[in-house]
Protein backbone atom coordinates (compact mmCIF):
# COMPACT_ATOMS: atom_id res chain seq x y z
CA UNK A 1 0.00 0.00 0.00
CA UNK A 2 1.18 3.51 -0.64
CA UNK A 3 1.06 6.28 1.95
CA UNK A 4 -2.37 7.57 1.01
CA UNK A 5 -3.89 4.08 1.13
CA UNK A 6 -2.37 3.45 4.54
CA UNK A 7 -3.61 6.82 5.73
CA UNK A 8 -7.11 6.05 4.48
CA UNK A 9 -7.06 2.68 6.24
CA UNK A 10 -5.77 4.18 9.49
CA UNK A 11 -8.41 6.89 9.48
CA UNK A 12 -11.11 4.33 8.74
CA UNK A 13 -10.04 2.28 11.76
CA UNK A 14 -9.97 5.43 13.85
CA UNK A 15 -13.46 6.50 12.83
CA UNK A 16 -14.88 2.95 12.80
CA UNK A 17 -12.85 0.97 15.30
CA UNK A 18 -13.15 -2.81 15.10
CA UNK A 19 -13.51 -4.93 18.21
CA UNK A 20 -13.59 -1.93 20.50
CA UNK A 21 -15.38 -3.26 23.55
CA UNK A 22 -14.71 -4.58 27.00
CA UNK A 23 -14.43 -8.31 27.45
CA UNK A 24 -14.52 -8.74 31.23
CA UNK A 25 -14.43 -12.54 30.94
CA UNK A 26 -11.28 -12.48 28.76
CA UNK A 27 -8.45 -14.89 29.52
CA UNK A 28 -6.02 -12.00 29.96
CA UNK A 29 -6.45 -8.26 30.33
CA UNK A 30 -3.68 -5.68 30.20
CA UNK A 31 -3.79 -1.93 30.72
CA UNK A 32 -1.28 0.12 28.75
CA UNK A 33 -0.65 3.82 28.44
CA UNK A 34 1.74 6.53 27.36
CA UNK A 35 2.82 9.52 29.38
CA UNK A 36 3.85 11.62 26.38
CA UNK A 37 0.41 11.97 24.90
CA UNK A 38 -2.03 10.37 27.30
CA UNK A 39 -3.01 7.45 25.09
CA UNK A 40 -4.63 4.58 26.92
CA UNK A 41 -5.32 1.05 25.71
CA UNK A 42 -6.75 -1.90 27.58
CA UNK A 43 -6.24 -5.18 25.72
CA UNK A 44 -8.54 -8.16 26.21
CA UNK A 45 -7.42 -11.56 24.92
CA UNK A 46 -9.72 -14.54 24.93
CA UNK A 47 -7.81 -17.76 24.46
CA UNK A 48 -9.02 -21.26 23.55
CA UNK A 49 -6.69 -24.20 22.87
CA UNK A 50 -3.77 -21.85 23.21
CA UNK A 51 -4.95 -19.72 20.30
CA UNK A 52 -6.53 -16.29 20.28
CA UNK A 53 -10.25 -16.68 19.88
CA UNK A 54 -11.12 -13.04 20.42
CA UNK A 55 -9.18 -9.82 20.78
CA UNK A 56 -10.86 -6.61 21.84
CA UNK A 57 -9.70 -3.31 23.23
CA UNK A 58 -10.91 -0.17 24.91
CA UNK A 59 -9.07 3.07 25.12
CA UNK A 60 -8.75 6.69 24.40
CA UNK A 61 -6.12 8.77 22.71
CA UNK A 62 -4.66 9.87 19.46
CA UNK A 63 -5.57 8.68 16.00
CA UNK A 64 -2.57 6.42 15.54
CA UNK A 65 -2.76 4.63 18.89
CA UNK A 66 -6.45 3.86 18.60
CA UNK A 67 -6.36 2.89 14.92
CA UNK A 68 -3.33 0.66 15.39
CA UNK A 69 -5.01 -1.19 18.26
CA UNK A 70 -8.12 -1.70 16.13
CA UNK A 71 -6.08 -2.99 13.19
CA UNK A 72 -4.17 -5.33 15.44
CA UNK A 73 -7.29 -6.98 16.86
CA UNK A 74 -8.12 -8.25 13.37
CA UNK A 75 -4.64 -9.71 12.97
CA UNK A 76 -4.56 -11.62 16.23
CA UNK A 77 -7.50 -13.94 15.72
CA UNK A 78 -6.30 -17.51 15.33
CA UNK A 79 -2.70 -16.82 16.29
CA UNK A 80 -1.04 -18.89 18.99
CA UNK A 81 -0.60 -17.14 22.30
CA UNK A 82 3.13 -17.78 22.07
CA UNK A 83 3.37 -15.92 18.78
CA UNK A 84 1.39 -12.99 20.19
CA UNK A 85 3.71 -12.96 23.21
CA UNK A 86 6.67 -12.72 20.85
CA UNK A 87 5.35 -10.00 18.55
CA UNK A 88 7.76 -7.20 17.80
CA UNK A 89 7.64 -3.84 16.06
CA UNK A 90 7.68 -5.44 12.62
CA UNK A 91 4.08 -6.57 13.20
CA UNK A 92 2.92 -2.99 13.49
CA UNK A 93 5.20 -1.77 10.68
CA UNK A 94 3.47 -4.25 8.38
CA UNK A 95 0.10 -2.75 9.32
CA UNK A 96 0.93 0.95 9.44
CA UNK A 97 3.98 1.27 7.25
CA UNK A 98 7.40 2.38 8.37
CA UNK A 99 6.82 6.11 8.05
CA UNK A 100 3.77 6.17 10.31
CA UNK A 101 5.51 4.07 12.96
CA UNK A 102 8.59 6.28 12.90
CA UNK A 103 6.42 9.36 13.27
CA UNK A 104 4.91 8.30 16.60
CA UNK A 105 6.60 5.01 17.52
CA UNK A 106 5.21 4.80 21.02
CA UNK A 107 1.64 5.63 19.95
CA UNK A 108 1.87 3.12 17.10
CA UNK A 109 3.12 0.31 19.31
CA UNK A 110 0.95 0.95 22.36
CA UNK A 111 -1.68 -1.62 21.30
CA UNK A 112 1.02 -4.08 20.31
CA UNK A 113 2.67 -3.71 23.71
CA UNK A 114 -0.65 -4.17 25.51
CA UNK A 115 -1.67 -7.29 23.57
CA UNK A 116 1.82 -8.76 23.86
CA UNK A 117 1.82 -8.11 27.60
CA UNK A 118 -1.64 -9.70 27.88
CA UNK A 119 -0.37 -12.81 26.08
CA UNK A 120 2.72 -12.94 28.27
CA UNK A 121 0.57 -12.61 31.37
CA UNK A 122 -1.66 -15.43 30.12
CA UNK A 123 1.38 -17.69 29.64
CA UNK A 124 2.75 -16.72 33.05
CA UNK A 125 -0.53 -17.63 34.74
CA UNK A 126 -0.59 -20.86 32.77
CA UNK A 127 2.88 -21.77 34.02
CA UNK A 128 1.96 -20.88 37.59
CA UNK A 129 -1.14 -23.03 37.40
CA UNK A 130 0.77 -25.95 35.97
CA UNK A 131 3.53 -25.79 38.61
CA UNK A 132 0.96 -25.44 41.40
CA UNK A 133 -1.04 -28.34 39.99
CA UNK A 134 -3.99 -26.14 39.10
CA UNK A 135 -6.08 -26.37 35.98
CA UNK B 1 -13.88 45.53 31.44
CA UNK B 2 -10.16 46.02 30.79
CA UNK B 3 -8.70 44.37 27.74
CA UNK B 4 -5.73 42.16 27.10
CA UNK B 5 -2.32 43.82 26.92
CA UNK B 6 -1.99 42.75 23.25
CA UNK B 7 -5.51 41.99 22.02
CA UNK B 8 -4.31 41.81 18.42
CA UNK B 9 -2.49 38.58 19.11
CA UNK B 10 -5.77 36.70 19.21
CA UNK B 11 -8.14 36.11 16.34
CA UNK B 12 -11.68 34.90 16.85
CA UNK B 13 -13.26 32.10 14.86
CA UNK B 14 -15.79 34.53 13.35
CA UNK B 15 -13.02 36.72 12.03
CA UNK B 16 -11.00 33.85 10.63
CA UNK B 17 -14.03 32.36 8.89
CA UNK B 18 -14.35 35.59 6.95
CA UNK B 19 -10.66 35.93 6.12
CA UNK B 20 -9.66 32.42 5.09
CA UNK B 21 -8.49 33.49 1.66
CA UNK B 22 -6.76 36.71 2.70
CA UNK B 23 -3.36 37.14 1.10
CA UNK B 24 -0.55 37.45 3.57
CA UNK B 25 -2.10 34.96 5.99
CA UNK B 26 -0.89 31.47 6.75
CA UNK B 27 -3.07 29.27 8.94
CA UNK B 28 -1.15 26.57 10.77
CA UNK B 29 -2.64 23.61 12.62
CA UNK B 30 -0.41 22.18 15.32
CA UNK B 31 -1.73 19.28 17.36
CA UNK B 32 -0.67 16.71 19.83
CA UNK B 33 -2.47 14.10 17.71
CA UNK B 34 -0.33 13.55 14.63
CA UNK B 35 -3.16 12.59 12.26
CA UNK B 36 -5.87 14.93 13.48
CA UNK B 37 -5.12 17.42 10.71
CA UNK B 38 -5.57 14.58 8.21
CA UNK B 39 -9.11 13.96 9.49
CA UNK B 40 -10.06 17.48 8.37
CA UNK B 41 -8.77 20.99 9.04
CA UNK B 42 -9.60 24.63 8.54
CA UNK B 43 -9.65 25.28 4.78
CA UNK B 44 -6.27 26.39 3.56
CA UNK B 45 -4.45 25.43 6.76
CA UNK B 46 -1.09 23.70 6.68
CA UNK B 47 0.24 21.35 9.32
CA UNK B 48 3.21 21.76 11.62
CA UNK B 49 3.83 18.79 13.87
CA UNK B 50 5.49 19.63 17.17
CA UNK B 51 7.58 16.49 17.13
CA UNK B 52 8.42 15.54 13.55
CA UNK B 53 8.57 19.11 12.26
CA UNK B 54 9.88 21.21 15.11
CA UNK B 55 12.28 18.87 16.90
CA UNK B 56 15.78 18.01 15.83
CA UNK B 57 15.67 14.32 14.91
CA UNK B 58 18.86 13.44 16.79
CA UNK B 59 19.49 15.58 19.86
CA UNK B 60 16.91 16.96 22.26
CA UNK B 61 16.48 20.45 20.87
CA UNK B 62 14.48 22.36 18.36
CA UNK B 63 15.29 22.50 14.67
CA UNK B 64 18.15 24.79 13.76
CA UNK B 65 17.74 28.26 12.32
CA UNK B 66 18.49 27.00 8.82
CA UNK B 67 15.98 24.13 9.12
CA UNK B 68 13.42 26.61 10.40
CA UNK B 69 14.08 28.77 7.37
CA UNK B 70 13.59 25.77 5.10
CA UNK B 71 10.34 24.90 6.88
CA UNK B 72 8.89 28.38 6.48
CA UNK B 73 10.05 28.60 2.88
CA UNK B 74 8.45 25.23 2.08
CA UNK B 75 5.14 26.30 3.65
CA UNK B 76 5.08 29.51 1.66
CA UNK B 77 5.62 31.73 4.69
CA UNK B 78 7.36 35.02 4.04
CA UNK B 79 8.93 37.21 6.68
CA UNK B 80 5.91 39.51 6.55
CA UNK B 81 3.27 36.77 6.61
CA UNK B 82 0.78 36.75 9.46
CA UNK B 83 0.83 33.22 10.85
CA UNK B 84 -2.27 32.10 12.73
CA UNK B 85 -1.85 29.00 14.87
CA UNK B 86 -4.57 26.71 16.17
CA UNK B 87 -4.74 23.16 17.41
CA UNK B 88 -6.14 20.52 19.71
CA UNK B 89 -5.91 20.41 23.50
CA UNK B 90 -6.76 24.06 24.06
CA UNK B 91 -3.99 25.23 21.73
CA UNK B 92 -1.12 23.71 23.74
CA UNK B 93 0.96 22.96 20.68
CA UNK B 94 -0.33 25.99 18.82
CA UNK B 95 1.22 28.09 21.58
CA UNK B 96 4.32 25.89 21.48
CA UNK B 97 4.74 26.53 17.74
CA UNK B 98 3.95 30.22 18.27
CA UNK B 99 6.69 30.35 20.89
CA UNK B 100 9.22 28.73 18.56
CA UNK B 101 8.32 31.11 15.73
CA UNK B 102 8.85 33.94 18.18
CA UNK B 103 12.16 32.36 19.20
CA UNK B 104 13.31 32.63 15.58
CA UNK B 105 12.09 36.18 15.28
CA UNK B 106 8.88 35.96 13.26
CA UNK B 107 6.91 39.10 14.01
CA UNK B 108 3.35 38.58 12.89
CA UNK B 109 1.95 35.75 14.98
CA UNK B 110 -1.55 35.07 16.23
CA UNK B 111 -3.49 32.36 18.03
CA UNK B 112 -7.02 31.33 17.10
CA UNK B 113 -8.97 31.81 20.33
CA UNK B 114 -10.59 28.51 21.25
CA UNK B 115 -8.52 26.54 18.77
CA UNK B 116 -9.69 23.52 16.87
CA UNK B 117 -12.35 22.62 19.43
CA UNK B 118 -14.23 25.90 19.09
CA UNK B 119 -14.02 25.85 15.30
CA UNK B 120 -15.57 22.38 15.21
CA UNK B 121 -18.15 23.13 17.89
CA UNK B 122 -19.39 26.00 15.77
CA UNK B 123 -19.74 23.67 12.79
CA UNK B 124 -17.47 25.77 10.66
CA UNK B 125 -16.10 24.43 7.39
CA UNK B 126 -13.56 21.63 7.43
CA UNK B 127 -11.42 20.69 4.48
CA UNK B 128 -9.81 17.46 3.37
CA UNK B 129 -7.69 19.23 0.80
CA UNK B 130 -4.02 19.48 1.59
CA UNK B 131 -2.88 22.82 0.24
CA UNK B 132 0.55 23.75 -0.92
CA UNK B 133 1.76 27.27 -1.57
CA UNK B 134 4.56 28.70 -3.67
CA UNK B 135 7.80 28.39 -1.78
CA UNK B 136 9.55 31.46 -0.45
CA UNK B 137 13.01 32.44 0.68
CA UNK B 138 12.50 32.90 4.39
CA UNK B 139 15.19 34.44 6.56
CA UNK B 140 15.00 33.74 10.28
CA UNK B 141 16.65 35.75 13.01
CA UNK B 142 19.08 34.32 15.49
CA UNK B 143 17.28 32.60 18.39
CA UNK B 144 15.92 34.99 21.00
CA UNK B 145 17.36 33.83 24.33
CA UNK B 146 15.07 36.14 26.28
CA UNK B 147 12.09 33.78 25.96
CA UNK B 148 13.82 30.46 26.62
CA UNK B 149 15.35 29.15 29.83
CA UNK B 150 17.93 26.38 30.03
CA UNK B 151 18.51 24.22 33.10
CA UNK B 152 21.62 26.02 34.37
CA UNK B 153 19.79 29.32 34.08
CA UNK B 154 16.87 27.82 35.97
CA UNK B 155 19.22 26.61 38.70
CA UNK B 156 20.76 30.09 39.00
CA UNK B 157 17.24 31.54 39.08
CA UNK B 158 16.28 29.18 41.90
CA UNK B 159 19.41 30.03 43.86
CA UNK B 160 18.63 33.73 43.79
CA UNK B 161 15.00 33.11 44.76
CA UNK B 162 13.50 34.05 41.38
CA UNK B 163 9.82 33.39 40.73
CA UNK B 164 8.76 30.28 38.82
CA UNK B 165 5.36 29.09 37.73
CA UNK B 166 4.72 25.36 37.51
CA UNK B 167 1.71 24.94 35.24
CA UNK B 168 1.23 21.20 35.77
CA UNK B 169 -1.59 19.65 37.74
CA UNK B 170 -1.51 19.85 41.56
CA UNK B 171 -0.69 16.13 41.80
CA UNK B 172 2.33 16.51 39.55
CA UNK B 173 3.42 19.60 41.47
CA UNK B 174 3.18 17.90 44.85
CA UNK B 175 5.17 14.92 43.66
CA UNK B 176 2.30 12.52 44.13
CA UNK B 177 2.14 12.05 40.34
CA UNK B 178 4.84 12.05 37.69
CA UNK B 179 2.39 12.91 34.94
CA UNK B 180 -1.04 14.40 34.43
CA UNK B 181 -3.92 12.87 36.41
CA UNK B 182 -5.26 9.71 34.78
CA UNK B 183 -2.12 9.43 32.64
CA UNK B 184 0.38 6.64 33.16
CA UNK B 185 2.97 7.46 35.76
CA UNK B 186 6.35 7.55 34.15
CA UNK B 187 8.64 9.97 32.36
CA UNK B 188 10.82 11.27 35.23
CA UNK B 189 12.83 9.57 37.93
CA UNK B 190 11.61 11.94 40.62
CA UNK B 191 8.36 13.73 41.37
CA UNK B 192 7.85 17.16 42.87
CA UNK B 193 8.59 20.65 41.73
CA UNK B 194 11.43 23.13 41.32
CA UNK B 195 12.04 24.85 44.67
CA UNK B 196 10.13 28.08 45.05
CA UNK B 197 7.71 27.45 42.16
CA UNK B 198 4.06 28.46 42.48
CA UNK B 199 1.54 25.99 41.08
CA UNK B 200 -0.89 27.59 38.63
CA UNK B 201 -2.22 24.87 36.29
CA UNK B 202 -2.40 26.08 32.68
CA UNK B 203 -6.10 25.17 32.59
CA UNK B 204 -6.94 28.04 34.94
CA UNK B 205 -6.37 30.39 32.00
CA UNK B 206 -9.08 28.95 29.75
CA UNK B 207 -12.84 28.73 29.72
CA UNK B 208 -13.78 25.08 29.94
CA UNK B 209 -16.81 25.30 27.67
CA UNK B 210 -15.12 26.55 24.51
CA UNK B 211 -11.38 26.62 25.20
CA UNK B 212 -11.10 30.38 24.81
CA UNK B 213 -8.86 32.38 27.08
CA UNK B 214 -10.38 33.87 30.19
CA UNK B 215 -10.89 37.62 30.31
CA UNK B 216 -8.04 39.95 31.21
CA UNK B 217 -9.64 40.65 34.57
CA UNK B 218 -9.96 36.97 35.38
CA UNK B 219 -6.37 36.34 34.34
CA UNK B 220 -5.11 39.25 36.42
CA UNK B 221 -7.03 37.91 39.39
CA UNK B 222 -5.29 34.55 39.04
CA UNK B 223 -1.71 35.51 38.27
CA UNK B 224 -1.33 38.94 39.81
CA UNK B 225 -3.75 39.11 42.72
CA UNK B 226 -3.99 35.54 43.95
CA UNK B 227 -0.37 34.59 43.24
CA UNK B 228 1.23 38.01 43.43
CA UNK B 229 3.24 38.01 40.21
CA UNK B 230 4.09 41.41 38.80
CA UNK B 231 4.34 42.28 35.08
CA UNK B 232 8.02 43.15 35.41
CA UNK B 233 8.94 39.93 37.26
CA UNK B 234 11.66 37.77 35.76
CA UNK B 235 9.47 34.71 35.52
CA UNK B 236 10.16 31.17 34.34
CA UNK B 237 7.31 28.84 33.37
CA UNK B 238 7.63 25.08 33.07
CA UNK B 239 5.57 21.91 32.83
CA UNK B 240 6.60 18.42 31.71
CA UNK B 241 7.91 18.95 28.17
CA UNK B 242 7.28 22.65 27.61
CA UNK B 243 4.00 22.66 25.73
CA UNK B 244 1.63 23.52 28.58
CA UNK B 245 4.09 26.14 29.79
CA UNK B 246 4.14 27.67 26.28
CA UNK B 247 0.43 28.21 26.82
CA UNK B 248 1.04 30.02 30.12
CA UNK B 249 4.00 31.90 28.62
CA UNK B 250 1.60 33.16 25.93
CA UNK B 251 -1.00 34.21 28.51
CA UNK B 252 1.48 36.07 30.68
CA UNK B 253 3.42 37.70 27.85
CA UNK B 254 0.67 38.66 25.43
CA UNK B 255 -2.58 38.73 27.34
CA UNK B 256 -1.26 40.20 30.58
CA UNK B 257 1.73 42.09 29.19
CA UNK B 258 4.46 40.57 31.37
CA UNK B 259 7.77 41.69 29.94
CA UNK B 260 10.22 39.04 31.07
CA UNK B 261 8.79 35.52 30.92
CA UNK B 262 10.85 32.57 29.77
CA UNK B 263 9.68 29.09 28.92
CA UNK B 264 11.80 26.28 30.35
CA UNK B 265 11.14 23.71 27.62
CA UNK B 266 13.38 21.11 29.25
CA UNK B 267 10.79 21.20 32.02
CA UNK B 268 10.15 18.31 34.38
CA UNK B 269 11.36 15.59 32.01
CA UNK B 270 14.77 17.24 32.34
CA UNK B 271 14.66 18.53 35.93
CA UNK B 272 13.13 15.38 37.39
CA UNK B 273 15.78 13.23 35.74
CA UNK B 274 18.75 15.50 36.44
CA UNK B 275 21.20 14.07 38.94
CA UNK B 276 21.47 16.31 41.97
CA UNK B 277 18.85 18.88 40.97
CA UNK B 278 17.07 20.41 43.96
CA UNK B 279 13.46 19.31 44.29
CA UNK B 280 10.65 20.21 46.66
CA UNK B 281 7.65 18.07 47.45
CA UNK B 282 4.48 19.34 49.09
Amino acid sequence: MDRSEILELVLDHYHNPRNKEETPEASAIWHGGLPGCGDLITAYLTVADNHVQRATFTGDGCTISQAAASMLTEQLIGQSVESVAEMNQSTIVELLGEEMVQTRPRCATLGLDAFRAAAQEFLRQQRLNSTSGGA
Amino acid sequence: MSSYANPGVLVETDWLANHLADPGLCIVESNEDYLLYDTGHIPGAVKIDWFTTLQDPIRRDFISKSTFEQLCSRLGIENGTTVIFYGDRNNWFACYAFWLFQYYGHERLKILNGGRMKWLKENRPISMEFPSYPSTTYLARDPDPSIRAFRDQVLAHVQKGGPLVDVRSPGEFSGELLHMPNYPQEGAMRGGHIPGARNIPWSQAVNENDGTFKSAEELRQIYQITHGFKPQDELIAYCRIGERSSHTWFVLTYLLGFSNVRNYDGSWTEWGNLVGSPIEKS
